[in-house]
């Protein structure tokens, strides 16, 4: 199991491309590794029989222990991997029983369904063990503090040993993936951490669809730029100019940048990542979007190298294609900065002209309020819409 | 109080004064040249034998401590060392006028009167009584060891056998006099008549007057000495003693006149420890003063110089002499020093070079020394061998005592029993004294018996309890069973705060004085340690003594008499001595944070007590008999909430009125149920039956309710029988519930029947603060609803049941963060 990164002790093994007994050639994938911060498949070194595999699917492993055995046919592979400490999975979630109140309500903490652990009373020890009972946990307990009585274990008795009745409207509990526990992590941290502020703002999009047909229509390397690309394009130019929006944030300072590591939102089968586009405010426009493309699909396959998912300064998701007008994005920290974009729709303003029906687009972003204050946010979101609506003038 | 004693107001209104005679110090001057004619020449040499004998014995201590070894040999005593060097005179002078009937009781600082006193005696017995003495004291274990060999007189015999017995107590040695139990600082040997010394300053005060009262009562002859130091005239105790032996009802009310025969003597070596009685911690200048603020007799207090033999023997002869006409009790001030330090760690801090050598060139040893040459007794030479010998005889009995296949030690790993069978002496003896009680006429006379004769002795007729003032209660079945014992057995007699007349606080005494006399049942002053400490003597000498403390809330003011003289005495004395004390003392109710403690497990902690708590007319009775018959202290605790309580537990029959005994340990079943086992001490048993009441009532649950009665000793039996049955307990006393004794039976339940149990057992004890008014006492004494919540809480939850009171895990850490 190799180690991706510095800091993972243990892997998920995700998925086994390979059976034991396969015959395999150097550089046919193995196996599949999920890691905090990417997935990646592994090839095997040498070709062979896979004459072992330690592990399942979905299995935590330390890193640098066996994981397989490749070999001759005719040679036995050891039971269990040779020379490595045995490491026990941590827990995804200890499970913290708080502390009761102390006066003056007491009824309901001291039911029954309050049962901290399958203890039961030695008396109740006593008779399950007489009775050869020993599936504890199907035993309901009345005593205080969860625990089993005596009479809990007759009742068990005088009714036998329940099969456990699966109801059709009971849920399936699917453990975490690595890559949710990262982001349920993330996405948590993000809001107990900093102080989110959304603001929202509609600019007229006629000048993108008119600058994204012009492109479509020349053909060559700007065929495939998309309404996306253009706005992540506009929102680079526009937060060079706007380094308080444009940076990190850490305990008790900001860090300004005038570089733009343009963090774009990629829905993958996994899950939520979020790949880096560096340098985005001096790419061309191209350039952007190949970069853009070439990132999201190594999201989508697992390929995407874990240096590619670090270092954004301001990030942008785009959920427009769904007709979701505006969001609360959350803040991808250490980013001070989100910017959500929203779908185009159709919208009708008063102009000096008379009533303008437009394509309007709706843009929603967070800022992280302990560093930018409300009206900077709002200068920038302004000059946003105002560069975007005016696109093609960059362009 | 007695109505025959008026306190007039003219008489006490009218102007006077009160003068004080002059107190003498000093005043005895002469010396062996003036005194030829009263001592033989034999006498004056014993005198300054045991002097020298005294001198050595202390060196060889001071070295053993000092240095580790003893003219060479060694031996590590690490043990106390409390020497009286320098103090000789004033132990042989005590002794030397002292009989075998002549008891003294000591201090800390005690080896001096211990070895005065017994070769004074020794001395005077015949050898034939001698030799009997040595040869059934131990079966002989001394005697054995110290004639091996030996082929002097019986009388030099008696000199080894004496101080081998003190010095391998001292050791802690099998062969001690105590079995090495008692050790240096309560050392004893009854058949001298030297009762243990005591290593509470002031101690023997009240158990002097306590030993002085039985002389009197029994005309028995002889005097008592409370032998104590000039720095225990800051302790209560000693002048609650001084005060109870010199009580003016002695002469105004009792038939055998006369004061205690008890000297108080106080060896006043000038340091309490280390403080200076005279000048810095002590305010009367000169001890002797102090009679006077106790009786117009001044207990005939005088100072003596200690320095001097002669002076002391003589103060004693003639203090004794008061004493055995009845105009005691007596103190002496008897002026000397040590020379030693308070022990063998003093460094004297607190005292000048100066001052130790300008005392050490009055040595009274050396100045005798000098007039037995002056006065042609015997010469330098005899005076140089007679020391010799004496340092032969200490180092010859010294191998005898250190080597340990001559003198060895309990061995407690071969022998479990070895100290735990003297903590108890487990008698049962009827009659203490032998003759017919002196009473007031017959027993059948008496108006409270007649009138418990007119009362129903069951509480409960046709399943209805019935009114108070017509059954039988709880003060009557203690007036019964005692006034059947003042009947049986002469040596009982009874005495407290307002006992006589006022028939003790709640009227369980009430017309007692009807049928005891004066003599047997009066009333002390409001002196809980000379009540509980005069008992503890007088029971040493071979009575039975019922003392009342009205409140146990009073137990810290007699807390030294109980805990370290009443409970100790029989162990510490490996079971020579007994004590028959029965203490009552009330659980007070309705008198707030003072009066209403159940204290029963502060008695319980301290082993040699036994305890008891009785809370139902049938208990009551059957456990004060069983008490007042046995060997044993026993601390009989009464509620005085149910004084007035008929018997309910006994069906129609109810109290027997014949005479029936409990044996003090058994717990009691009250009520009989299968799911719930409920065991209780003292008056909570009322609440816990009214809570079983309610839980079969209203949740279907039965339980049984067991009333502990005693808490020591206490048998297991009924109440794992009973956790084996329901798997469920609670406990439950008034007793605050930290450091309660039923965390000691619940912790032992959980050790004898864990697979038994369905639950942990539960401690209900009272709230760990202070008693608050009447009116709040449900929130702290557990009630009828405690055991509900408790059983919701931490047995099992109860259907639709909303507890009132928190007893869970959360509330129970709470309380114990913050104490409370």
């Amino acid at each position: 199991m190799p180690r991706l990164s510095l800091n993972d002790e243990t892997s998920l093994l995700s998925e086994w491309y390979v059976r034991e007994n396969d015959v395999v050639s150097a550089g046919d994938k193995l196996f599949c590794i999920e890691t905090d911060k990417s997935t990646m498949d592994v090839e095997s070194p040498q070709s062979g029989i896979v004459l072992k595999r330690y592990y399942d699917d979905n299995a935590i492993v330390a890193v640098l222990s066996p994981v397989c055995v490749i070999g001759e046919e005719g040679e036995v592979a050891l039971e269990e991997p040779a020379g490595v400490a045995e490491q026990m999975p941590p827990p995804l979630m200890q499970k913290q029983q708080p502390m009761r109140g102390v006066d003056p309500v007491f009824a309901e903490q001291i039911s029954g369904s309050d049962r901290q652990t399958a203890a039961a009373s030695p008396r109740a020890k006593r008779l399950m063990e007489k009775n050869g009972v020993h599936a504890i946990a199907e035993i309901s307990a009345s005593g205080a503090e969860g625990r089993i009585l005596e009479e809990d274990v007759l009742r068990y008795l005088a009714k036998g040993p329940q099969v456990p009745v699966v109801h059709e409207d009971v849920g399936r509990e699917i453990p975490f993936t690595k890559i949710r526990s990262i982001i349920a992590k993330n996405m948590l941290a993000s809001l107990q951490n900093s102080a989110q502020l959304t603001m929202t703002a509609v600019f007229n999009a006629a000048g993108l669809q008119r600058a994204r047909a012009a492109l479509k229509g020349a053909g060559g390397d700007s065929a495939g730029v998309t309404i996306g690309d253009l706005i992540a394009f506009g929102t680079a130019k526009v937060l060079a100019a706007y380094p308080s929006i444009n940076g990190w944030v850490s305990e008790g300072a900001y860090t300004e940048f005038e570089t733009v590591h343009l963090g774009i939102a990629v829905d993958t089968q996994r899950g939520l990542m979020v790949p880096t586009v560096k340098h985005a405010e001096s790419r061309t426009l191209s350039d952007l979007s190949r970069e853009i493309k070439m990132l999201a699909d190594a999201c989508r396959t697992g390929s995407i190298a874990p240096e590619n998912l670090k270092n954004g300064t301001f990030t942008i998701s785009n959920v427009g294609a769904m007709g979701i007008q505006t969001f609360t994005p959350v803040l991808n920290p250490p980013q001070a900065g989100i910017l959500g974009v929203g779908c185009i729709d159709y919208a009708v303003r008063q102009t000096p002209e008379g009533i303008l029906c437009y394509p309007a687009c709706h843009l929603s972003l967070t800022i992280d309020h302990r560093v930018v204050d409300g009206m900077p946010a709002a200068r920038f979101l302004h000059a946003l819409c105002e560069t975007l609506e005016q696109i093609e003038q960059i362009l | 109080m007695a109505k025959q004693i008026m306190i007039d107001p003219d008489q006490r209104r009218k102007q006077s004064e009160e003068t004080f005679q002059n107190i003498p110090v000093n005043t005895y001057r002469k010396r062996m040249r003036d005194l030829r004619e009263e001592f033989t020449s034999q006498q004056l040499l014993n005198i300054f034998y045991d002097m020298l004998s005294i001198r050595q014995f202390e060196t060889m201590l001071q070295d053993l401590r000092l240095s580790g070894n003893f003219r060479g040999v060694k031996y590590d005593y690490s043990g106390p060392a409390h020497l009286c060097i320098g103090q000789e005179a004033a132990a042989v002078g005590q002794a030397f006028c002292l009989d075998a009937n002549d008891f003294i009781f000591g201090t800390h600082r005690g080896h001096g009167e211990l070895i005065a006193k017994g070769f004074a005696t020794l001395r005077k017995l015949e050898d034939a009584v001698l030799m009997q003495i040595m040869q059934t004291y131990s079966d002989g274990a001394q005697l054995n060891v110290v004639q091996r060999g030996f082929t002097g007189t019986v009388r030099e015999l008696a000199l080894r056998f004496y101080l081998y017995g003190i010095m391998t107590e001292i050791f802690g040695r099998e062969n001690g006099f105590a079995k090495g139990l008692g050790n240096s600082m309560h050392a004893f040997f009854i058949p001298f008549g030297v009762y243990p010394n005591n290593a509470i300053v002031g101690g023997s005060a009240p158990i002097a007057s306590g030993a002085a009262l039985y002389k009197k009562l029994f005309k028995q002859g002889g005097i008592v000495v409370a032998n104590a130091g000039d720095g225990a005239v800051g302790c209560g105790p000693v002048w609650e003693a001084m005060n109870f032996a010199a009580m003016d009802q002695y002469n105004t009310l009792w038939e055998n006149k006369g004061g205690l025969p008890v000297l108080f003597n106080f060896n006043n070596n000038g340091y309490g420890m280390g403080g200076q009685t005279c000048g810095e911690t002590m305010a009367y200048q000169v001890l002797a003063r102090i009679g006077a603020g106790i009786s117009p007799s001044q207990l005939h207090a005088e100072r003596v110089d200690g320095f001097n033999v002669f002076a002391v023997l003589d103060a004693v002869k003639r203090k004794k002499a008061l004493l055995e006409a009845g105009q005691g009790p007596c103190l002496l001030d008897v002026v000397t020093y040590r020379f030693c330090g308070h022990s063998t760690s003093d460094a004297n801090p607190n005292r000048t070079k100066e001052e130790i050598a300008a005392w050490e060139a009055q040595d009274p040893i050396e100045d005798f020394a000098v007039q037995l040459i002056e006065n042609g007794i015997c010469s330098e030479a005899e005076i140089a061998q007679t020391r010799q010998q004496i340092e032969d005889f200490v180092f010859d009995i010294y191998k005898l005592a250190i080597d340990d296949e001559i003198s060895p030690r309990m061995n407690l790993m071969q022998q479990h029993d070895s100290i735990e069978r003297y903590l108890f002496s487990n008698q049962r003896i009827e009659k203490l004294a032998a003759g017919t009680p002196s009473t007031l006429g017959a027993k059948e006379e008496n108006p409270r018996y007649l009138q418990i004769q007119k009362k129903s002795r069951t509480g409960i007729r046709d399943g209805k309890a019935l009114p108070s003032a017509a059954v039988y209660q709880i003060r009557d079945a203690i007036f019964e069973s005692l006034l059947d014992k003042f009947y049986a057995d002469p040596a009982l007699i009874s005495f407290g705060e307002d006992l006589r007349d006022w028939g003790s606080a709640y009227g369980a005494y009430k017309s007692l004085e009807k049928s005891v006399p004066y003599e047997r049942l009066f009333n002390a002053p409001i002196s809980e340690s000379a009540i509980i400490g005069a008992a503890v003597g007088y029971a040493m000498l071979g009575g039975r003594a019922a003392p009342e403390l009205m409140y146990c809330d009073f137990l810290g003011r007699a807390g030294d008499e109980v805990f370290n003289q009443l409970a100790k005495w029989q162990a510490m004395t490996a079971g020579q001595l007994k004590m028959p004390v029965v203490v009552r003392m009330g659980v007070g109710s309705k008198y707030g944070a003072q009066h209403s403690q159940e204290w029963t497990s502060l008695c319980a902690h301290v082993p040699g007590l036994k305890v008891v708590y009785p809370v139902t007319p049938y208990d009551a009775k059957g456990l004060l008999n069983a008490a007042l018959s046995g060997s044993d202290p026993v601390i009989y605790f009464e509620s005085q909430s149910l004084y007035g309580l008929g018997e309910q537990f006994h069906g129609e029959t109810g109290v027997p009125e014949r005479y029936y005994e409990i044996p003090i340990g058994e717990p009691d079943v009250k009520r009989v149920g299968s799911d719930l086992t409920i065991l209780t001490i003292g008056a909570t048993l009322y609440r816990a039956l009214e809570a079983a009441k309610r839980f079969e009532a209203e949740f279907g649950i039965q339980a049984e309710v067991i009333d502990a009665r005693s808490i020591v000793p206490f048998h297991y039996d009924k109440v794992l029988a009973s956790v084996q049955k329901t798997g469920k307990i609670i406990l439950a006393s008034d007793a605050c519930q930290r450091g309660s004794i039923l965390n000691d039976f619940a912790e032992n339940i959980v050790s004898l029947a864990f697979d038994y149990l369905d639950a942990p057992p539960v401690v209900l004890g009272a709230r760990n603060w202070i008693t608050p008014v009447y009116e709040l006492e449900q929130e702290f004494f557990p009630q009828a609803d405690w055991f509900i919540d408790a059983y919701h809480q931490k047995i099992k939850p109860l259907p639709n049941y909303v507890p009132t009171r928190a007893f869970h895990n959360a509330e129970m850490l709470r309380r114990s963060k913050h104490g409370v």
